[in-house]
């Protein structure tokens, strides 16, 4: 199953409406293994980034559109380096 | 009176929580029998929830020596495994089901035999609602059968246990039932 990115311009967004949409994301479940794993914020300028394990980018897009947050792009992830660990999507 | 699983699956998650029915020790020692002439086709069993995080997840791991990286390796079940988060074990969800039946039988009954299938993957934060359903019930050589159909269910309705069970239960004037169980002939 792909992994995606996505880079979001979302000015004026606040920590409330993050932890509000964001709060949400448990009960967002197309299918059991498809989820939003991390969603970096840049609270003051408006610049999220956001990581998606999907079956198909539609499901990312359909999550993109529900919570509002047009994405300035798309990605899909071939590889992943975390804390030293080099890991092959 | 249980609340019944459908309407247990309108609820938040956190309301549902809070029916669970799972006995102190306590309760269980000063445990009133159930007998066969008290159970009715299509009764419900009382829920037990469940609300696993990553410390029970680890905790179970050790205590079975079951050091599979997806059950406790955050990184390692999102990355390699590709999972939507670490897993909850299905030597778990296998433990809870004689406890269960057990609980629900005793102190005088027997929880005979289980079957079930491990389907979702259930991860922490789920909410698990263990549940069983009187489907029939029998009598033979003066001891009372129940069948049961159980499962473990998510708060999003997933079934992620399905399966059946038989307990045999005493009849109220009855003989105990034999300990250790034999199974009557058929």
């Amino acid at each position: 199953m792909p992994r995606f990115m996505a880079i979001h311009n979302v000015s004026g967004v606040t920590e409330a409406e993050f932890r509000e949409k964001l709060g949400a994301v448990r009960k967002w479940r197309p299918d059991r293994r498809t989820t939003i794993l991390k969603v970096y914020g840049d609270l003051e300028q408006g610049k999220l980034v956001t990581e998606c394990e999907a079956v198909e980018q539609a499901h990312f897009e359909d999550w993109i559109n529900m919570v509002g947050w047009p994405a300035e792009s798309i990605h899909k992830v071939d590889v992943i380096c975390q804390v030293g660990n080099i890991w092959k999507m | 009176m249980t609340v019944p699983l459908e309407d247990l699956l309108k609820m938040e998650a956190e309301e549902i929580l809070t029916h669970n029915e799972r006995p102190t020790a306590e309760q269980l020692r000063n445990k009133q029998q159930i007998y066969y002439e008290d159970v009715e086709e299509g009764m419900e069993l009382p829920k037990y929830m469940y609300h696993p995080t990553p410390t029970h997840l680890f905790r179970w791991s050790a205590a079975i020596e079951n050091f599979h990286r997806i059950h406790y390796d955050l990184d390692f079940g999102l990355n390699h495994d590709r999972n939507p988060s670490i897993l909850v074990h299905g030597s778990w969800k296998q433990s809870v089901v004689p406890q269960y039946i057990k609980d629900w039988t005793s102190p005088k009954g027997w929880p005979w035999k289980a079957r079930f299938e491990h389907r979702a993957m259930l991860v922490p934060g789920d909410v698990l609602i263990m549940w069983g359903r009187v489907t029939s019930k029998y009598e033979k050589s003066s001891m009372g059968f129940v069948e049961l159909e159980i499962g473990m269910t998510t708060q999003d309705g997933v079934e992620s246990m399905p399966g059946s069970a038989t307990v045999v239960l005493p009849l109220k004037n009855g003989p105990d039932i034999p300990y250790p169980f034999v199974p009557p002939a058929d």
